[in-house]
């Protein structure tokens, strides 16, 4: 038995003949050490009938640049595995591809809906950032188009805008407007009340509202439209001279709950100025007053005070008073009086407007109650800080809206 | 002759013996590969639908439930919220017929008389109630000029004493049930979003100050750990 014989009988692996696997098998066929089965043929005096065997190579790796001439042919199946791999990555890719598409859409899909997010948090911001800058009168008109209120870029680079549409004297609806780049705009709609001089004072049916007024006392309706010092005649207020043209009475009734006396907790059981309860007044007050006021010759806006109050000069403006009012002998109040508890004019003293009392009104003889509309309309007008816009109490936001098409 | 078959048969069968083990090892990474990709993608996909559907709820219930007050325009009812959806608002035009309301409507889609019902704010500034009897169109209404609002006339049951502004709406319920999100519009539950919601998992319930707690969790762990949210109501 050969070398290679042996080897293979031993289990041992061979890929090919060695170079001294040749050399020794050339050495053996030249001293003729070979089997007669491999003698050569020449050696053996007859013809030979095979090919001598030339050594060569069995087999090297059977793929790549390994193959030995005489073995399979190049490439029969060089390259099986490889293509196995690449059509096993090839599919991978595929699947790869579908959950990264997949995740794509994902972060495309919670990226639109953020932006959607940011719009309409754009639009409710921009309705709060117009709510605040607005004051004044609004220039709105009711039934007329919509007037723009305000409109800015926040610092995420969300643009909003607000406008107002008046729906009644003091009912507004605001339309606030959300947009992030090109996306879709959100809109959202909220309910105003934003207070106009003359339907506040239009609202008000007698010179003197009150759950009861002084035997005697003196109550004068005569100018109720006519000019004073200070006060500009107003009869060209169409609410104003509905209601006070043809005259009203002295002294009448408070108006039912809620507009005067509304329940305990809800802001308004006292002192009510249209949606304005107590804290909304104290808090937008020009002037809080502890007790005692000694007047002043200007309209002083919205005076406010949570307890009794004692005026003892000559003053001017809204003057909202949780608790009792004494005007004495040397003070005088002109424009809206709104008192929760009972007034009380003393020697010759005067106001000069309109009042509303929760309680009695007593007018000393030589006091006098001096109605006039034009006095109270003077006195809101020149208050600007009861001329911004609230949220309407309660229900005021209006949606949904639709985003409309430009 | 016989040992130069024996090396032939030999080298042959450890060539095959090789290569068999090499083509299974490379077989079973490429299919361990494949199956890991495939499940991983299928999680991805699944996941991501959950996701949709979990963006889907949370925008519908925020808008909802935003929409209006707690108490008054919904509320819990077991596993349901049941409320008033609204779907629009009007506000009025200035030339009126007497036969109706003329006004200038937007919302998310028509009013319908067969299931809205309206709340009206009153001059006076009152909410009032009513039933919205019939809608028609009138382009002729003297309304603000205002883009995404139309013109309709509007017949209320009781009819408005001097009306300013509305609400349509109708009355609905969402729940999770049988893995879906779902809504009912009279007495039919419709899927909004399906196959993604472990329905006992999922919860709803009434929060402090208004508020609506929605936890959810996904069918199988598409959505991994639940997700919660506090939704707020409108005063």
């Amino acid at each position: 038995m050969d070398a290679l014989g042996a080897r293979v009988k031993a289990g041992r692996l061979s890929l090919g003949r060695t170079g001294a696997d040749r050399s020794r098998r050339r050495a053996r066929m030249k001293a003729g050490a070979l089997g007669p089965w491999m003698v050569p043929a020449a050696a053996a005096g007859r013809p030979s009938l095979r090919r001598p065997r030339v050594a060569r190579p069995r087999c090297r790796a059977r793929t790549g640049a390994g193959s030995a001439v005489g073995g399979p042919k190049p490439g029969a199946d060089a390259g099986f595995a490889l293509a196995f791999v690449l059509l096993a990555m090839l599919a991978a890719l595929g699947i790869a591809s579908a959950a990264v598409a997949a995740a794509v859409g994902q972060v495309r899909a919670a990226a639109a809906a953020g932006r959607v997010v940011e719009s309409a948090a754009a639009a409710r911001a921009g309705l709060e950032s117009a709510l605040a800058s607005a004051g004044g009168a609004s220039v709105a008109v009711a039934g007329d188009s919509a007037v723009a209120l305000a409109a800015g870029v926040f610092s995420t680079g969300a643009a909003w805008s607000v406008a107002a549409i008046r729906l009644s004297a003091e009912t507004h609806l605001l339309l606030g407007e959300g947009r992030v780049g090109d996306g879709v705009p959100w809109r959202e709609g909220r309910i105003a009340w934003w207070m106009q001089p003359a339907a506040r004072v239009a609202g008000l049916r007698a010179v003197v509202e009150s759950a009861g007024l002084s035997a005697g006392a003196t109550v004068e309706v005569g100018a109720l439209l006519a000019a004073r010092p200070g006060v500009p005649a107003c009869a060209h207020e169409v609410a104003i001279l509905r209601r006070f043209g043809g005259g009203v009475p002295a002294q009448g009734g408070l108006p039912a709950p809620p507009e005067w006396g509304g329940p305990a907790g809800s802001g308004y059981e006292s002192v009510r100025l249209g949606w304005l309860g107590l804290p909304q007044l104290l808090d937008r007050a020009d002037r809080n007053v502890p007790a005692a006021m000694p007047g002043a010759a200007s309209w002083q806006g919205l005076v406010a005070a949570k307890a009794d109050v004692v005026v003892t000069g000559d003053g001017a403006g809204v003057l909202a008073v949780d608790g009792d009012l004494t005007i004495e002998s040397t003070g005088s109040w002109t424009g809206l009086a709104l008192v929760s508890g009972s007034v009380t004019l003393l020697g010759t003293s005067r106001l000069v407007g309109l009042l509303r009392s929760g309680g009695t009104v007593n007018v000393g003889p030589n006091a006098v109650v001096d109605g006039s509309a034009c006095a109270a309309l003077a006195s809101l007008s020149n208050a600007p800080s009861l001329m911004r816009p609230i949220w309407f109490p309660g229900r005021s936001w209006a949606g949904p809206v639709s985003a409309g098409a430009r | 002759m016989r040992s130069g078959r024996l090396g032939r048969a030999g080298f042959m069968l450890a060539e095959a013996v090789a290569s068999a083990a090499l083509l299974l090892l490379i077989v079973q990474a490429c299919w361990w590969m494949i199956a890991v990709q495939a499940s991983v993608a299928v999680r991805v996909s699944r996941g991501a639908q959950a996701l949709d559907e979990t963006r889907l709820a949370r925008h519908v219930l925020a808008a909802e439930v935003g929409a209006g007050a707690q108490g008054e325009d919904w509320a819990l009812v077991g596993r349901e919220l049941r409320l008033r959806a609204f779907r629009g608002i009007a506000f009025s035009c200035r030339g009126q017929p007497a036969s109706a309301w003329g006004v200038a409507w937007s919302g998310h889609r028509d009013p319908n008389s067969a299931k809205d019902s309206v709340l009206v704010l009153s001059g006076d500034g009152r909410w009032q109630a009513a039933e919205l009897v019939r809608t028609r169109r009138r382009q002729s209404l003297d309304c603000p000029d205002l883009h995404g609002f139309e013109r309709q006339l509007w017949t209320l049951d009781p009819a408005p004493q001097s009306p300013v502004a509305a609400l349509f709406f109708e009355r609905g319920a969402y729940r999770f049930s049988d893995e879906a999100f779902r809504y009912r519009a009279g007495s039919r539950w419709q899927p909004l979003a399906s196959g993604a919601f472990d329905a006992d998992s999922t919860t709803m319930e009434a929060g402090p100050g208004g508020s609506l707690r929605v936890r959810v969790k996904g069918e199988s762990g598409a959505l991994g750990p639940a997700r919660r949210w506090t939704l707020w109501g409108r005063g």
